[in-house]
């Protein structure tokens, strides 16, 4: 069809003013499908049942295929009936159909979504197949299957199952295949007792070694690094332990380094973290409960504490908290606790998070519980107060007098570090006749050729203080303090050089930072920090009045917190009997009593007279 | 039911009754007290205190008697009409002394701390805070309250011991200052401020036993008797009673006195925390056994939904008074309301308990 001219140089212009995109392939999202179904019980039992009625359907239809191919082998070894050839065929295609309802035969025995819960078989094809389909063999290549057979009259074909890399295989050779594949142990007959339990009793020389029904014992097996065994003929498995990954050997304290006492941490491992605490606490009365946490990654968490001592309320409530737990993947103490403790959205942490092996052994000896998770060289301790988020190890290695003052020392500087900034703009902005008047003459004339207010020049450096902190820690290796350092001095200097911020607030922020690394909790002192600006809006508000909401809201409110039923400000509120062992710190022969509030079943610690050598006689006192 | 109140030991009770009577030391009562009894104005205090405790100690032998809190005694004793009654008193007390400490609260900051702010937004912001402490409910503000009572001491007895300088001693003579009856009738109305330490009986159940009731009052009652005392003292050694009867804020003109050296002087700043602390803490204790009783009263579930409109009602009745000296003769009312009720409300119950008693016996013998 012809166009006219007006047609032309519309669409010309039209063409030019549109949008068009380009034609690119478009990105990839990996988003979720909106699929809209009916959620009413009614319509999802009528699923569920016409999904089963499905599946058993499809069970049913290859049972039907089966049986004239059993017929016909059955035929032809009568001596009659089709080729071999012929039923050969039949039989692939039918094993072929077997691996598609592989899912719902393992779903049928009752599989829980993840983990299947097949019992053992005794085909050691079976047994395959099985767990070709929970790993995803034979593309995951982290799963080792060693056929072999074993060196016995008559021979028995065997699979040795393990995940490479966790296993130690040095082990697996030495324990497991050289003892079961010499030949020395031909004349052996295994066959007159229970083979497996012949086996394990017998011919396997290894520390653990238990026979596992079903595959959710295996699959716990293979994933913690054991090695599984299966024998054609036995329908139970052997799980051997073989573990052995890489790991960190046990190192100094990063973070709780002290000049004397004991310098072991914690590592990832475990049962080197419980073998560290047994060996500073050696009792017959420590308990290590284990609970397995996570649906997709069963990690092992621990439970420790001292049956004669601990409050068993608290371990129940505990351990009923840990367990009723439903999610797939914990990686971390700390997330552990966000998902026990009470308040969550508390920015205080209630619980000690150490390193320290000799910390846990006091924590459990007054009565605590520690948490261990396994690959993870922190232990959380509970329940706690406040202020035993104050105390160090050292505290107690020094003579009391120090370790007193050192925790004075923390107080006064946790104080700076929530309230210093605050406190300065409030005195500097609104209440400056308090301030001696040199001292306010010398800030108004550092003040005098800033261009910002004073709660510009905070904010500013407090948020390049808060940037160095974060970007110092994300640097790798030793550069990172090095920036941390020398940016804080160039950035303050030049700040201060370019009339951008005065000294005196340079001063103040360098002392709250400084201040804060006083805090021995790294929890607490990131608490602070936050706190620390909720106190700096509340001075700019209303000066010091506002400070003083602060003061009188953080109080309400800590008193309100609760760290595993005990109360956070114990023993000061709710007043408790204290144990000389809060603030001060006083001598280890007066410290006769475990904590009031952790209400142990043992609340002494020693007698009244612990020194008992002062009511006898010096050596030698006699001769005089 | 959410409002129930936990558990509350002697130290937690002490610091409830302190921390709920110490506020008006700091504001205006001080210059009220020396316009009434002149020379002799420290005297009242120790009395009111003394027939503070002696009501309460009514009050322990009635709840020795019968179970529960005040409103449950009240309504065992002298029936569902009774108890209501009593319930309305405390409300009404209790709102009305929280609206007048707040309203002073804000004047006091407007003339002490921030001359140029807007008194309604000084009165939002103490109210938005007493709404979230009494959120958290009593177990932790009076834990709070136990934890700030040394600071509150320490505070006092730091800047009465810094205005020694000033002391006179002949200031206190004549000592019957306007006489033995202005003593007395005044004593009686500033009584009034100790009606908040009955909170000991209308949380009874919150407490262990009795005996941990009569500790706390004594320690607490007793203690703030003391304090205010000691204060009023002071303040009539350092101001005469001419000089004494103008100033509006005793406290904080005291402070202001303060001078040892160019380095420690104008402390005054520095003290208003103080008493913003403490003021505001009374009142969320005064609310929070307002909204107690209303509970109580109407039989709710629960107290929490009730807070932001009580401290909205609360915040805009305290905007009534037209100004300070109006807070301060709406003051003296909620004062005469809070003599009548520990005057009269322990005397009653126990009459009460008597008569259930012997009728009891009657029965019994009959």
């Amino acid at each position: 069809m012809e166009v006219n001219s007006f047609t032309k140089i519309y669409r010309s212009v039209k063409n030019l003013l549109e949008y068009k995109p380009p034609d690119t392939p478009s990105l990839f999202v990996l988003g979720e499908e909106e699929y809209q179904e009916d959620q009413s019980p009614a319509a999802l039992e009528t699923r569920s049942l016409q999904n089963d009625v499905q599946e058993l359907g499809a069970l049913l239809r290859y049972a039907r295929r089966l049986t004239p191919v059993m017929e016909k082998a059955a035929d032809r070894l009568r001596g009659g009936g089709p080729e071999v050839a012929g039923i050969n065929e039949e039989v692939r295609s039918l094993q072929k159909q077997m691996i598609e309802l592989e899912p719902i035969l393992l779903e049928y025995y009752g599989n829980d979504g993840v983990a299947p819960i097949r019992p053992v078989s005794a085909s050691l094809q079976e047994n395959t197949e099985t767990l070709n389909v929970i790993y995803g063999l034979p593309a995951n290549r982290d799963i080792v299957m060693r056929h072999f057979v074993v060196a016995v009259n008559p021979p028995v074909k065997a699979m040795l199952v393990y995940m490479d890399g966790i296993s130690d295989k040095k082990l697996i050779n030495r324990a497991v295949l050289e003892p079961l594949m010499q030949p020395q142990f031909v004349q052996h007959d295994i066959y007159d007792k229970d083979m497996v339990e012949t086996i394990i009793t017998r011919y396997l020389p290894n520390a653990q070694a238990s026979p596992a029904r079903g595959f959710q014992e295996v699959q716990g097996g293979i994933n913690g690094g054991d090695s599984v065994l299966f024998l054609e003929g036995a329908p139970e498995a052997i799980i051997v332990e073989t573990k052995g990954w890489e790991h960190r050997s046990v190192e100094k304290p990063t973070f709780e380094q002290s000049v004397r006492g004991s310098q072991e941490a914690f590592s990832e491992v475990l049962r080197v973290n419980t073998a560290l605490i047994r060996s500073i606490l050696r009792s017959s009365d420590l308990v290590t409960e284990m609970i397995t946490i996570g649906s997709r990654s069963r990690l092992t968490c621990a439970v420790m504490y001292l049956k004669s001592v601990a409050n068993p309320k608290l371990v129940e409530e505990l351990k009923r908290r840990i367990n009723g737990i439903s999610t797939d993947f914990i990686t971390d103490t700390a997330i552990l606790e966000q998902f026990i403790e009470d308040a969550p959205h508390n920015i205080f942490p209630v619980s000690v998070s150490t390193e320290r092996p000799d910390r846990v052994a006091s924590h459990l000896v007054e009565g605590g519980v520690s948490i261990l998770l396994d690959n993870n060289p922190f232990v959380h301790l509970v329940p706690v107060s406040l202020f035993t988020l104050f105390h160090t190890p050292e505290d107690y290695i020094f003579k009391n007098p120090y370790g007193t003052m050192m925790r004075i020392m923390r107080l006064i500087g946790a104080m700076l570090a929530l309230l210093l900034p605050a406190m300065f703009y409030a005195l500097s902005t609104f209440h400056p006749e308090a301030l001696p008047t040199d001292l306010l003459l010398t800030i108004a004339s550092a003040r005098e050729l800033v261009p910002f207010p004073t709660i510009g020049e905070i904010m500013l450096m407090e948020v390049s203080w808060e940037l160095i902190r974060e970007g110092g820690l994300r640097i790798p290796g030793v550069l990172g303090p090095t920036v941390g350092v020398v940016g804080g001095i160039i950035l303050g200097q030049a700040a201060v050089a370019a009339d951008i911020v005065s000294p005196i607030t340079v001063v103040v922020i360098s002392v709250t930072g400084l201040s804060s690394f006083a805090i021995p909790e790294y929890r607490l002192a990131v608490a602070v920090r936050i706190m620390r600006f909720f106190f700096l809006a509340l001075a700019v508000a209303m000066g010091l009045v506002g400070v003083g909401i602060g003061v009188l809201l953080i109080s309400v409110m800590l008193c309100n917190i609760k760290s595993f039923g005990v109360p956070y400000l114990t023993p000061v509120a709710p007043k408790t009997m204290a144990n000389l062992d809060i603030i001060s710190r006083g001598p280890v022969y007066r410290q006769e009593n475990r904590p009031d509030a952790f209400n142990p079943q043992d609340i002494s610690r020693q007698p009244h007279i612990s020194r008992t050598w002062m009511n006898k006689k010096p050596t030698g006192k006699d001769d005089k | 039911m959410s409002y129930q109140t936990g558990k509350l030991g002697v130290a937690a009770g002490t610091g409830l009754v302190f921390v709920v009577i110490m506020p008006r030391l700091f504001l205006t009562t001080t210059s009220t007290l020396v316009a009434e009894a002149g020379q002799a104005a420290w005297i009242p205090p120790i009395l009111a205190g003394m027939y503070g405790l002696l009501m309460l100690w009514v009050l322990f032998y009635v709840s020795s008697r019968v179970p529960g809190d005040l409103f449950a005694i009240a309504k065992t004793l002298i029936g569902s009409v009774g108890a209501w009654l009593i319930a309305l008193l405390f409300i009404f007390f209790s709102f009305v002394n929280a609206v007048s400490l707040l309203r002073q609260l804000a004047e006091c900051t407007l003339i002490t701390a921030m001359p140029e702010a807007d008194i309604h937004v000084v009165i939002l912001f103490y109210g938005a805070t007493v709404a979230i402490i009494v959120h958290y409910g009593i177990e932790p503000i009076a834990r709070a309250a136990y934890l700030l009572m040394p600071f509150i001491v320490l505070g006092l007895s730091v800047s009465i011991a810094l205005l020694t300088p000033y002391f006179d001693i002949h200031f206190l003579l004549p000592w019957q200052g306007n006489g033995l009856p202005a003593i007395f009738k005044t004593s009686l109305v500033i009584g009034g401020s100790n009606f908040e330490a009955l909170v000991l009986v209308a949380l009874a159940p919150a407490f262990q036993r009795i005996r941990t009731m009569k500790k706390a009052a004594l320690f607490g009652l007793g203690g703030a008797a003391v304090i205010k005392t000691v204060f009023t003292v002071a303040y009539l050694l350092i101001f005469d009673v001419e000089t004494g009867i103008e100033k509006t804020l005793p406290y904080y003109e005291m402070a202001r006195l303060i001078y040892i050296n160019r380095y420690v002087q104008r402390v005054e700043a520095l003290l208003i925390v103080l008493w913003v602390v403490a003021g505001l803490m009374a009142t969320a204790i005064s609310l929070y056994i307002g909204m107690y009783f209303l509970t109580r009263l109407l039989n709710l579930p629960t107290m929490r939904p009730l807070i932001p409109a009580v401290c909205l009602i609360v915040l805009q009745l305290s905007l009534l008074p037209k100004s300070l000296s109006d807070t301060i003769q709406f003051d003296k009312i909620v004062l005469l309301t809070g003599a009548f009720g520990i005057y009269v409300l322990p005397p009653l119950l126990l009459a009460a308990t008597f008569f259930k008693g012997r009728r009891a016996k009657k029965c019994a013998a009959e």
